[in-house]
């Protein structure tokens, strides 16, 4: 479950996003999870995440599925991978899983601070931590650390650095909103935990950086 | 109009003949509020204290040109970028192709929220308000001047000298704080001192009292200062909140790339109004008169250019002579900056270099500025300077002048050296 961890940015903006991972595991609960991880589905649905996937049609919020052909979809084995911009409504969808008590793996990544403030506050304990450790090698050869807090949103670098900057040359243009950029950026993301959110702040903060020149 | 420039400042001003050079097909129509343009704000001083006369403020005069049309009076309400239009305060609506912002600023007036304020308080910024200052100052000697910065000052310096009985309030602890170090800014105090000006340094404008309508004293840090004149010459705020609903403002501040692109491709911005914002997260707000000459025409010169071009210098450089003290100011003081100076203050003179690493970032010479255009460069540049980086600080004048045949060097040592009766 490393590929949340290396979200970049600062933390001001991090404080605004978390991943929320559900993931039945073989040989311990896969057999029989589907209706279980439908359950924890429905009730993500309520919490009203930034983004959220099924693993077994990998479409987006944000792609025009219906929330019902999504639960249809769902079978023994699906994971959910969901993002939310608001601690609160993460603290309120772990609160409510817990309850649920489906016996599911459950997975948060964010800040390791506020996590752990956050697994306090509602009384869980966490039995495993990951942490990043940053990267290592040629790390001249990644885009640039404010292109970067983009591609890292996706945990499986599906977003590229050159479309973050064809969209952020559409929203100087005037042709795209910033909200209508921050969804076209999400799409690529299968892992579905791209945060549109917190992508618009940023595309908010980074278009006067950037000159077009192509007009 | 294929070109609209708000404001006619420095940097609106040169961004519109700019224009006229660089697209000579396109027409450029430039809005200024108020009734001059082409006028220099830095002699505004000097006008108030009647050193300078009018018609010498001005350094351009319009010439016939069917393209370039130049509306004053007018002031831009608000922009609506999504039908690329501005209305004006007179109900007109402006459509644009391109547009460069700049606006400018104002003095920060604190306290003088009032409605009812007495007469005698002026800002200290455009032409119009120092014809006013002037005019009442014909009949008023006592004024207090609010800011120890760049313009405060300046106008101080300039007002004692012609007469009047100037006091200088800065709330922070020494003159100058955005530009110099308190060692260095302790030559400046003790020169205004020497002129005769009275410093109030660490002290808040805290009240003001009137009689008849005419302002009387202002209270200071406790203490009442007499004075009918109140220049108010605080810090500046961008006159930006025209662009408040226009999605061109983050955390109210106009950021622009180092191109001077804003948020908006179509629209640029320069001069007093803007925050430059590179990628690296930095921000820059050089705020000086030849920073607005350099971004207008960039700003114009990137309007319809296929790659536009980065602002290169991006530091706020600036020299005077404040009636007999010379001072280069090369770059302000950063806290994390490293600082070395080379103190010959009774002579007058205080000469410092800010350092990351081994790069300078800023610096001030004051009293004797030589090797300022060297030290500039390095800095410019970014060159690592190695080895003995004090050996930068030695006033160079003595070799300097030692080469220079003698008739020149009688005219240099006039020029930049510290007049010896200052020192006595
Ligand atoms: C007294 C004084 C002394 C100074 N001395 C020095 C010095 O020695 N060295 C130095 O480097 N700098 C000095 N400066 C600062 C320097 O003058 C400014 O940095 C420079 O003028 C900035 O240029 P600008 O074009 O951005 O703004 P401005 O010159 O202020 O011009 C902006 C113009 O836009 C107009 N405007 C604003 N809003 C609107 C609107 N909504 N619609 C239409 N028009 C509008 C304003 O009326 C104004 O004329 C001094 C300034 C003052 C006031």
């Amino acid at each position: 479950m490393t590929h949340s961890l290396h979200r970049e940015g600062t933390i001001s903006s991090l404080e605004r996003d978390y991943a929320l991972f559900i993931y039945p595991a073989r040989g311990f609960n896969y057999n029989g999870s589907g209706p279980k991880v439908r359950r924890i589905m429905e009730l993500l649905y309520l919490e009203a995440p930034s983004n959220m996937i099924v693993s077994t049609l990998r479409r987006n919020l944000y792609s025009g599925v219906r929330p019902e052909e999504v639960l249809e979809s769902i079978k023994d084995g699906a994971r959910i991978y969901s993002a939310f911009n608001n601690r609160e409504k993460l603290k309120e969808a772990l609160v409510g899983i817990k309850k649920l008590d489906e016996g599911i793996s459950v997975v948060v990544s964010g800040l390791i601070d506020q996590v752990r403030e956050m697994a306090a506050e509602i009384n869980l304990n966490p039995h495993t931590i990951n942490l990043s450790l940053g990267i290592h090698g040629r790390t001249d050869r990644l885009p640039p650390p404010d292109i970067r807090q983009f591609t890292t949103m996706c945990g499986h670098g599906m977003v590229s650095p050159a479309l973050v900057r064809d969209v952020i040359r559409r929203i100087k243009k005037g042709r795209l909103a910033l909200w209508e950029g921050s969804i076209i950026l999400a799409a690529p993301c299968t892992c579905g935990i791209y945060n549109p959110h917190r992508s618009q702040e940023m595309l908010h903060d980074l278009v006067p950086l950037y000159t077009v020149n192509r007009w | 109009m294929e070109c609209v420039i708000i404001g006619g400042g420095a940097a609106g001003l040169q961004a519109a003949l700019h224009c006229r050079r660089c697209w000579p097909e396109k027409s450029v129509l430039l809005i200024e509020a108020e009734g001059d343009v082409g006028y220099c704000n830095p002699l505004l001083p000097q006008f108030m204290a009647g050193q300078v006369e009018e018609e010498k403020l001005f350094f351009w005069q319009p010439a016939e040109d069917p393209l370039l049309q130049i509306r004053k009076g007018i002031k831009i309400r608000s922009l609506d970028r999504p039908t690329q239009s501005l209305n004006l305060d007179n109900q007109e609506k402006i459509r644009y192709e391109r547009l460069i912002l700049a606006p400018g600023g104002q003095p920060i007036l604190p306290l003088l929220r009032r409605e009812d304020l007495p007469e005698g308080i002026f800002p200290v910024r455009t032409l119009a308000t120092a014809r006013k200052i002037r005019d009442w100052l014909l009949k008023h000697k006592e004024i207090v001047v609010l800011g120890g910065g760049l313009v405060g000052v300046k106008t101080a310096a300039y007002l004692q000298l012609a007469g009047f009985a100037v006091s200088l309030v800065e709330k922070e602890d020494h003159l100058l704080p955005q530009a110099l170090t308190k060692p260095s800014a302790r030559l400046v105090e003790r020169h205004l001192q020497r002129l005769g000006i009275r410093l109030f340094l660490g002290c808040l404008l805290e009240d003001i009292q009137e009689e008849k309508g005419i302002l009387k004293s202002a209270k200071v840090s406790g203490q009442w200062i007499p004075g009918e004149t109140l220049l108010i010459a605080v810090g500046s705020t961008p006159n930006i909140d025209f662009l408040e609903n226009s999605g061109l403002l983050q955390d109210k501040e106009l950021l622009v790339s180092p191109a001077l692109q804003t948020a908006d491709a179509n629209i640029f911005a320069a001069g007093d109004a803007v925050t430059i914002s590179t990628s690296g997260g930095e921000k820059h707000k050089p705020w000086t008169w030849p920073q607005a000459v350099t971004q207008g025409k960039l700003a114009a010169e990137n309007l319809f250019r296929s790659v536009p071009l980065p602002l290169n210098v991006l530091t706020r450089p600036n020299s005077m002579n404040l009636q007999g003290l010379s001072i280069v100011i090369l770059g302000a003081p950063t806290p994390d900056a490293a600082i070395i100076s080379h103190d010959r203050t009774a002579e007058g003179i205080y000469r410092e270099l800010f350092l990351r690493g081994r790069k300078i970032v800023g610096g001030a010479l004051v009293g004797d500025i030589s090797g300022a255009g060297l030290l500039h460069f390095l800095m410019i540049n970014g060159s690592e300077v190695d080895g003995d980086v004090a050996r930068f600080l030695k006033p160079q004048s003595r070799v300097f002048y030692q080469l220079l045949p003698s008739s020149k060097r009688q005219r240099r040592r006039a020029r930049i050296l510290f007049p010896k009766e200052m020192l006595s």
